[in-house]
């Protein structure tokens, strides 16, 4: 077996012990790495019904089979972990070089566990891995904190993971931070790491990565590079995702003022060709990646001058529209706080939205939000909370524990208006206008998420009718799930995935080549249905009901506000029905848990 | 002498350090990073650029080599490393202002880039997917850099 | 009769226009709106967005009253309908 080193590392904070743990190349290959293979390490290390923010919580990290080498896009990292967010699945990744570290230091994957006595940062140097005093870093911004990690040790190419000070107060949405602007962000994951006082994980990996056949490999990766050139990612390469911007809001699916309407007026100023032309410094990439989508963006001039970040669609939308506010400046800033802090900022600004619809209805006053004026549109506001939040001072105690938590503990309505699924803050399409997609929501495993599902393809394209809500849509949905669990586990960046022909066909050959084991397509599709699987059986071991599959009372009982769907409703009824079909799509019961002889067949008889 | 050396358009890189790859295999046939002849560089989030071997006029690497085992090559400016004198002592890569010569551990001799010498194009420069790399003379880029500020500047006077 | 295309992202970017207005006979169809795009913008073609003379790139998309199209452009038109070409290529 070649490319995967067989090998996790696992890491007891407590003992300040490491030890090997050595995989069979079977069990990589059942679980593929990324996703598939950190939510089964997860699932064997994890304590069942553990307090997310306890000792017995896990945190899985494992890298793709393609990390380390050159094929495009193949370099990111998952990491799982029982989220303090949701109580169920917690799982993000991140585009890195720091996944390319750890398999040149020779592991697939590291796992987490125990609680250090005091803040303390690993070193995995190789070989060794270090157990090294963090006193002094805690407290320290995520930028702040890399940079002192590598002075310490004296290497600037030393990759480095971290926490903000988000993380380090336990905010059940912090992320972990790397590579100097690349988070794994969603679902709370820095908080976890906080609870375990495990300030950062730096590695330092220079060791040769085998492929089985090296030549193909580097013949076929130039070729998809060069395709990484074409139509497929135009609009990565040229607009950046904030191109989403203006088509979103043209269509009447631009989440603004926390879902109230599907339109933002001034949405120009807060375009994606506006960004480009009044902030944009460089585009730039993540390790190995031939696109190049981030856009880092920095204030030139005003009161957030030299503000400086990459901003993405989802950030833009979440610190800006559905916030009402059209102010770049305020959300580049608002973005670079969130990242100094280490905050997710669709959570961060999902959240903050609430709080400004609260405080419209009076359900929130001036005595409660520390004299801040917190009407729609008002960026100072915004960037003062999110300090608040990250320090967990005043209003931002209540808020850093997001919609969910914080709309059960003020009430009066305004769960009504939390938007949330399994506690996780809703990215930036409006599901009213998006049948498929809104079922994708209610379904996720992690909660409400865009990225684990894709179910908004087959309504953007047209390939189903995107107003209608009907049966058939459950098999989509799953197939588009399965699809996201092969990409998200291969570690193939989303990105790329249009530059495939046959892209199963396609990434098994890489797969192959790469590591010399056979993996035809429909073993690659199989694994998807498996990793979905996987995930949902960690749900259900952590309780999960099946009223955690839904979506917040807005969605269902308010019709789609603006745009060429205004009108349009998404009921219980025609929700409930697409969640039953997508039950039955998966094999599952009725009540939506996975039959023992699903496991089975998905060979995972071991779990029942 | 038509000195051509593997230059790096700051405004085109995007940092993905795939030419570091390109050129560990193409010159160790592994995909080993301590083995690249060009490095990536990335400064600020948005500050980023590859750089390698520039074939200096009177190199220091070459002067400040104790056995004589660095030697420029008087046509194309390559720096060639004769691996029988070469001990590894590192003297050459104190000496290179662009610290872009590296010592391969196992064999004890100094690497530096030689344009892959018997390659029609550089793997690095081949390989960078946002032709950010090219293999230019001092002249060339003379001429590159006049035309684009004057075409920069023409662009301003029609707009204005 | 008259239609009217938006332009959004890429296809703005290449268009250089933010919308044009288009003229055509009774029973043209979507098709017939492309062949026209790639003549009035050759940039369109030059990218391949406009395939064939007459087809759209897979990462792209009609929307023909709010409703998607990407594939079968054998819809009818009808006076004063507004088209959003549009990326089919989403998330972010």
């Amino acid at each position: 077996m070649d490319a995967y080193t067989g090998r996790v590392l696992h890491v007891d904070l407590g003992r300040r012990k490491s030890q090997v743990e050595v995989l069979e190349p079977a069990f990589l290959q059942k679980y593929l790495g990324g996703v598939g293979l950190a939510t089964r390490l997860l699932i064997d290390n994890g304590e069942p019904g553990c307090d997310p923010l306890g000792e017995e919580n896990a945190v899985a990290i494992a890298v793709g089979a393609l990390a380390g080498t050159m094929v495009p896009c193949g370099g990111k990292h998952a990491m799982a972990a029982k989220s303090p967010l949701t109580g169920f699945i917690g799982d993000s990744l991140s585009g890195s070089y720091w996944s390319n570290a750890l398999r040149r230091a020779g592991y697939d994957a590291m796992v987490i566990k125990g609680k250090a006595a005091n803040p303390t940062y690993v070193f995995v140097d190789n070989e060794y891995t270090l157990f090294r005093d963090a006193e002094a870093l805690w407290g320290q911004e995520s930028f702040a904190t890399e940079e002192a990690i590598r002075a310490e040790i004296g290497d600037s190419r030393v990759r480095v993971s971290c926490i903000g000070v988000a993380g380090e107060k336990l905010v059940p949405y912090a992320c972990v931070s790397n590579d100097r602007g690349r988070q794994a962000g969603r679902t709370g994951m820095g908080a976890v790491w906080g609870s375990k006082n495990l300030k950062a994980i730096a590695v330092r990996g220079t060791q040769p990565v085998s492929v089985a056949e090296l030549e193909e490999l580097n013949k076929l990766s130039l070729d998809l590079g060069e395709r990484a050139q074409g139509l497929a990612t135009a609009k990565y390469r040229v607009t950046g995702t904030v191109g989403n911007v203006l088509t979103l809001n043209r269509l009447g699916l631009l989440p603004t003022r926390n879902f109230q309407n599907s339109v933002l007026e001034s949405a120009e100023q807060v375009s994606g060709e506006y960004l480009q032309s009044h902030f944009k410094e460089k585009a730039v990439a993540c390790s190995g990646c031939p696109i190049a989508c981030e856009q880092v963006v920095r204030v030139r001039e005003g009161s957030y001058e030299g503000a400086r970040v990459s901003v993405d669609y989802e950030t833009l939308y979440a610190l800006g529209p559905c916030c009402g506010i059209d102010s770049l400046p305020g959300i580049i800033k608002a973005a670079e706080l969130c990242d100094r802090y280490g905050l997710d900022t669709i959570s961060t600004g999902v959240t903050i939205a609430w709080a400004m619809e609260c405080y419209e209805k009076g359900i929130l006053t001036e005595s409660d939000t520390d004299g801040l004026e917190l009407n729609f549109g008002n960026h100072e506001a915004s960037v003062a909370l999110i300090e608040r939040i990250a320090l967990r001072e005043g209003i931002g105690d209540l808020l850093a524990q997001g919609t969910k938590r914080a709309s059960e503990k003020v009430g009066q309505g305004s769960e009504k208006f939390a938007m949330q699924s399994k506690g996780l803050e809703l990215p930036g399409y409006e599901p009213r206008g998006l049948k498929t997609y809104a079922l994708g929501l209610a379904v996720g495993t992690r909660g409400a998420c865009h990225n684990r599902s894709l179910a908004y393809e087959p309504d953007m394209k047209g390939q189903v009718d995107r107003l209608k809500a009907e049966k058939g849509r459950g098999q989509i949905a799953a197939e588009s799930e399965d699809l996201a669990a092969t990409l998200d586990s291969m570690m193939f960046c989303k990105f790329i995935r249009g530059c495939f022909e046959d892209y199963h066909e396609e990434a098994t050959e890489f797969y192959r080549l790469a590591t010399g084991l056979d993996l035809s397509a429909e073993g690659l599709k199989e694994a998807g249905e498996r990793i979905c699987n996987l995930k949902k059986h960690f749900n259900v071991r952590e309780g999960w009901e099946k009223k955690d599959d839904w979506l917040p009372a807005r969605i269902l009982e308010e019709p789609l506000p603006d745009g060429s769907g205004q009108g349009t409703t998404l009921v219980a009824e025609e929700l409930r029905l697409m969640i039953d079909d997508y039950y039955e799509a998966r094999g599952w019961t009725e009540d939506g848990l996975i039959p023992a002889e699903q496991l089975a067949k998905l060979g995972l008889e071991d779990l029942s | 002498m038509t000195k051509e050396f593997i230059v790096c358009d700051p405004n085109k890189c995007v940092g993905c350090e795939l030419c570091e790859l390109a050129c560990a295999i193409e010159k160790a046939e592994l995909l080993d990073i301590t083995r690249t002849r060009i490095f990536s560089i990335r400064v600020e989030p948005s500050l980023m650029m590859s750089v390698t071997c520039r074939m200096c006029e009177s190199p220091t690497c070459v002067a400040s080599c104790p056995r004589d085992a660095l030697s420029q090559d008087e046509e194309t400016g390559v720096i060639h490393v004769d691996e029988d004198e070469c001990v590894g002592c590192g003297w050459c890569v104190e000496a290179c202002e662009f610290g872009v010569i590296i010592e391969d551990a196992g064999k004890a001799t100094v690497e530096i880039c030689d344009l892959c010498a018997g390659r029609k194009v550089p793997a690095c420069v081949e390989y960078c997917p946002k032709d950010a790399l090219t293999l230019s003379t001092p002249v060339q880029i003379g001429q590159q850099t006049r035309k684009e500020v004057l075409g920069e500047l023409l662009a301003e006077l029609i707009e204005a | 009769m008259r239609v009217t295309v938006e332009f959004f992202g890429v296809a703005r970017h290449w268009a250089g226009v933010e919308e044009c207005q288009l003229e055509f006979e009774e029973g043209a169809e979507l098709h017939d709106v492309v062949m026209e795009l790639g003549r009035s913008f050759p940039r369109l073609v030059e990218e391949k967005l406009i395939e064939n003379q007459r087809e759209l790139a897979a990462s792209f998309a009609l929307s023909i009253n709010g409703r998607m199209v990407t594939q079968n452009l054998d819809v009818r038109l009808a006076d004063n309908d507004r088209l959003l070409l549009i990326s089919a290529v989403w998330g972010g």
